[in-house]
């Protein structure tokens, strides 16, 4: 038998497979819950509103859902369309590029060190393909991938009761007063690279695994709804949030049909 | 003479005849299947266990590996076609226990003996009471007696369970404590095998109360050592003649006829201390020093149960079958030598003159495959008259068996040219002679003049007797017209290859995945004869038996699977060879058998379009099922420990961040996954379709649903 199969192995002979998914199921659709450490994005924010650093450590895990329709378009290679709808929040102390920012000597006052853990929704969607390695035996949408996406993000700020600290220089004193901004809207653009495993459950049913590696870049509107005070806190939130978007473990789970 | 006299001799006369009938009916099983045939191995070995239990004082763990290890090999010669059950052979066995234990009902409803279709001479035992003889031994016996001695030995190694003690006795031996412990791991390999000879010794002397109480003959114990002796020689000595290749014209060369053949060694006593088996002399001995200290009132009987006769006929078709399985496994030149043998007593044999063609077919297409050739194997080690075949190959060079072949071929068929078997055979062997030989070469008239003074022993230069092979033949219209277009045939195909190669239009539209391989030619089967699925579990870092059990355990699944996953896709399978069924029946069993053997016949030339006997009886197979095809399927899991790799942990080390790499490295075992998919067009013999993948990964059980379910899918692509 071995004989027989290393004579086959040498013929070379193609002709062009079809797509059969997985047992004859070649779309998906999946709920895909994403979670990872998160650094100075405390989960908290509903709960903590004063101004305190006490209760956040620094260190907590990020918890997120998102949709995902995947088509499989060959053996090796599926397109999945993702939307997904993330609640997170930013710890402002720690946003020491945006305000601490010092004013001139000969001011009356000056802001200084924001308390607050201001709430940032994204609400976002993408595509993302898969290449499954079939050299690892994997057969779209079963097995080990890695893949590519494209992720378009609007981060919605609300910069609503934070707590700002005063320094008046008359006074010689410092003020705590709270502080509303309103709401601001940054369109970001995030490219993302990933690894993990498909497997199947049931006939029906996927667990999709991975990592992801997230990259997120300014787009629209940026720089152009700035904080008055605070001329750099966009590019404090910019650093924040890619480091936010850096990695993230996905879990998923997908219905076939 | 009266009318009806004469009608009854002719009856008779028709009957006789039909006792040696002219074509070769294959030996297959018959009757009910036996439970042996049906039973799952897992059910097997833990029936096993339960019964071993009591018997030994094995461990536990022991018991159950004994139980795994005997059951696998008995399961795997039952149910993978080697073994026959209810054949001619086996009932003719079956016949001689009843009457070895006449005395003994009891032990005798324990027993039941099956054949194994191999042409070696040998017969076994195993704990479960089942006895297997080869067809190589009933083919070589001269009496009954004979054989019923080998079956009395077996019997009593039941009796006395060798095969357990055997055992009990290794693990012992190769234990860290106990009475073997001063001795050195040669010292203790002797042991073994001096256990086994006493043994032995101890199922020749129990035998023999079978044997003499059956009233068969003492003398017959002697000559059947000297069977067992000379197991490797043919059914019978005759001297090869090569006649039938040569003309007035034609003389084959001294150079290939060997001058005298060697002679038959008579040593029956060989050094046997690295023998399982003691050697015959003292076989012969024990069993005279037995026989003194016994009554010897026995009946000194050579044929009980059948007739010389009716033994003999048996003997027939065993021989007959045995040139099957020659040809069957490539032995092609021990199948010139039988046949020669045998169309002594059946000159013009229909079967025997196909089976002399197969052998040449054979041969011109093993030389013609550029291969490492069974039938040129050395000849020095062979003894007696069938050397001189065995030299003759050895020798002659490709081109010239070549030449040989589609000479004989052609030239005695002349009567035959309808039987689309011999038609195809032509057809091939000009085939393979235009690929091998170049047109110039033959001499299509007398008038080439060639040295005929080669002397001894000086090999022809570039085989020049063989330039005037086909002058006869040329003067055959149809040969002629046959010979030509071949030549021409072949010309143009390689003038197509290397137009291909130059343009490269027989490269891969796909894009190569490193370890795949797919061919998928058939697309609208929806119907397929199907074995059941196989699973090797190959885990270096566990013993056998757990392996054995893995293997079972995902074959069982596997099999289940294939009916889910073919169903999906849209494909109707038909099992013949369900591992455990209880609607298991003999009919499909027997076709089983046979596309086993056209598989392994097949598989002899790796699939370039050899025309195996086997493939007679496909047409058969193909009416009564309904379907063209034939799928089969085996994935593997191979596991071992990652070797110590000096290189990788010096250069961790003196990185120093590289150690946790290299520890991962080192940790993680080694793995590697075979998936094979295969279909056979029945009705061209040949693949038409597979999936050949290797990875370095993992058993998932859903990576091999979706890879078997694929190969099914794209089988049925045009639904």
């Amino acid at each position: 038998m071995l004989g027989l199969v290393a004579m086959l192995s040498m013929t070379v002979q193609s002709q062009k497979p079809i797509v059969s998914g997985y047992l004859g199921k070649t779309n998906y659709g999946m709920v895909k819950f994403n979670t990872g450490l998160r650094v100075e994005h405390p989960e908290k924010w509903k709960k903590n509103t004063e101004v305190s650093s006490d209760y956040f450590t620094g260190v907590d895990f990020k918890s997120e859902f998102e949709m995902v329709y995947g088509h499989i378009f060959s053996n090796r290679f599926i397109v999945e369309g993702i939307a997904g709808l993330n609640t997170t929040s930013i710890d402002l102390n720690n946003m020491s590029s945006a305000f601490s920012y010092s004013f001139p000597s000969g001011f009356r006052s000056e802001y200084f060190n924001y308390f607050g853990y201001p709430k940032i929704t994204d609400v976002y969607g993408g595509i993302n393909t898969k290449f499954y390695r079939r050299k690892k035996g994997a057969l779209a949408p079963i097995g080990v991938y890695y893949g590519l996406g494209l992720n378009f993000h609007t981060y919605t700020v609300h910069l609503n009761n934070i707590t700002a600290q005063i320094r008046d220089y008359n006074l010689d004193q410092i003020i705590a007063t709270q502080m509303n901004y309103g709401e601001f809207s940054y369109n970001l653009v995030e490219l993302s690279g990933s690894f993990g495993a498909t497997s199947a459950l049931t006939d029906y049913l996927l667990l999709d695994v991975g990592f992801s590696v997230g990259w997120v870049f300014s787009g629209s509107n940026y720089y152009e709804n700035e904080i008055p005070e605070e001329s750099g806190f966009d590019s404090g939130l910019l650093e924040m949030l890619q480091l936010y978007q850096i990695g993230k473990l996905k879990i998923g789970l997908a219905y076939l049909f | 003479m009266k009318p009806f006299l004469l009608c009854l001799l002719l009856y008779f006369f028709a009957s006789t005849s039909a006792q040696v009938p002219d074509n070769f009916t294959r030996i297959t099983c018959a009757g009910e299947m036996p439970e042996d045939f049906r039973t799952a191995f897992s059910e097997k070995y833990k029936q096993d266990v339960k019964a071993n239990q009591n018997e030994t004082e094995l461990r536990k763990k022991e018991v159950q590996e004994f139980a795994v290890l005997t059951n696998y090999h008995n399961h795997n010669l039952l149910t993978g076609g080697s073994a026959l059950y209810g054949d001619i052979v086996s009932v003719y066995a079956n016949e001689l226990l009843d009457k070895l234990l006449a005395q003994k009902p009891q032990l005798r409803e324990k027993l039941r003996v099956y054949t194994i279709k191999s042409n070696h001479v040998n017969a076994y035992s195993s704990n479960q009471g089942i006895i297997y003889i080869t067809l190589g031994l009933v083919g070589k016996v001269k009496t009954e007696a004979q054989l019923a001695y080998v079956l009395a030995h077996e019997i009593s190694h039941y009796t006395n369970q060798h095969v357990l003690h055997a055992f009990e006795n290794q693990k012992e031996v190769w234990s860290r404590g106990g009475s073997y412990r001063d001795l050195n791991v040669e010292e203790r390999r002797l042991s073994t095998y001096k256990y086994s000879r006493e043994s032995e010794f101890e199922a020749d002397k129990e035998a023999l109360d079978y044997y003499l109480e059956a009233g068969y003959s003492s003398g017959d114990i002697y000559t059947g050592f000297d069977v067992l002796l000379h197991g490797y020689l043919p059914i019978a000595e005759q001297k090869y003649s090569w006649q039938y290749l040569e003309n007035d014209s034609l003389k084959i060369s001294s150079y290939y006829l060997i001058d005298s053949v060697a002679s038959i060694k008579d040593n029956d006593a060989v050094d046997d201390e690295l023998l399982t088996h003691p050697n015959i002399h003292k076989r012969k001995e024990a069993v005279t020093a037995e026989l003194k200290i016994r009554d010897s009132s026995s009946e000194n009987l050579q044929f009980v149960v059948k007739g010389r006769l009716e033994f003999q006929a048996l003997q027939d078709q065993v021989h007959f079958e045995m040139v099957n399985t020659f040809i069957r496994s490539g032995n092609y030149v021990s199948a010139l030598y039988h046949i020669q043998v045998l169309q002594r007593r059946f000159p013009d044999h229909f079967f025997l003159k196909r089976m002399e063609l197969m052998s040449w077919y054979g041969m011109q297409k093993m030389s013609s495959n550029l291969q490492k050739t069974l039938y040129s194997t050395g000849y020095r080690k062979v003894e007696g008259e069938q050397q001189a075949v065995y030299y003759f190959a050895s020798k002659m060079p490709k081109r010239g068996i070549n030449i040989l072949a589609t000479k004989y071929i052609w030239e005695s068929t002349h009567t035959m040219a309808k039987d689309s078997f011999v038609t195809t055979l032509r057809r091939q062997s000009l085939t393979h002679l235009a690929n091998a030989v170049k047109k110039d070469f033959l001499v299509e008239s007398y008038t080439y003049k060639f040295s005929s003074n080669v002397k001894k022993k000086r090999k022809p230069k570039k085989l020049d007797f063989l330039k005037i092979a086909f002058v006869e033949l040329f003067k055959d219209s149809i040969f002629n017209a046959a010979y030509h277009k071949a030549y021409e045939e072949v010309e143009a195909e390689r003038e197509t290859e290397e137009e291909e190669y130059t343009t490269g239009s027989n490269q891969l539209s796909d894009s190569y995945v490193p370890g795949v391989s797919s061919y998928y030619g058939l697309s609208d089967v929806n119907k397929l004869l199907f074995l059941s699925p196989k699973f090797y579990r190959i885990d270096l870092r566990k013993e056998l038996d757990k392996r054995l059990i893995a293997s079972d355990k995902q074959a069982t699944d596997l099999n289940e699977r294939s009916n889910h996953l073919s169903a999906l896709a849209g494909v109707d399978l038909i099992s013949l060879d369900k591992p455990s069924a209880a609607d298991k029946t003999t009919d499909a069993f027997n076709d089983f058998v046979l596309i086993r053997d056209w598989l392994r016949e097949e598989a002899l030339y790796e699939g370039v379009g050899f025309y195996s006997y086997a493939s007679n009886y496909l047409d058969g197979i193909r009416q009564k099922y309904d379907t063209d095809y034939l799928g089969l399927n085996y994935v593997s899991h191979y596991t071992e420990k990652n070797q110590f790799n000096g290189t990788y942990f010096f250069l961790s080390v003196m990185s120093l961040y590289g150690i946790p790499f290299y520890l991962n490295w080192q940790i993680r075992p080694l793995h590697n996954l075979d998936y094979v998919f295969v279909v056979f067009d029945l009705k061209k013999g040949d693949v038409g379709f597979y999936d050949l993948k290797t990875f370095p990964a993992k058993y998932k059980r859903d990576v091999i649903n979706s890879h078997m379910y694929n190969s099914f899918n794209q089988l049925n692509r045009e639904r």
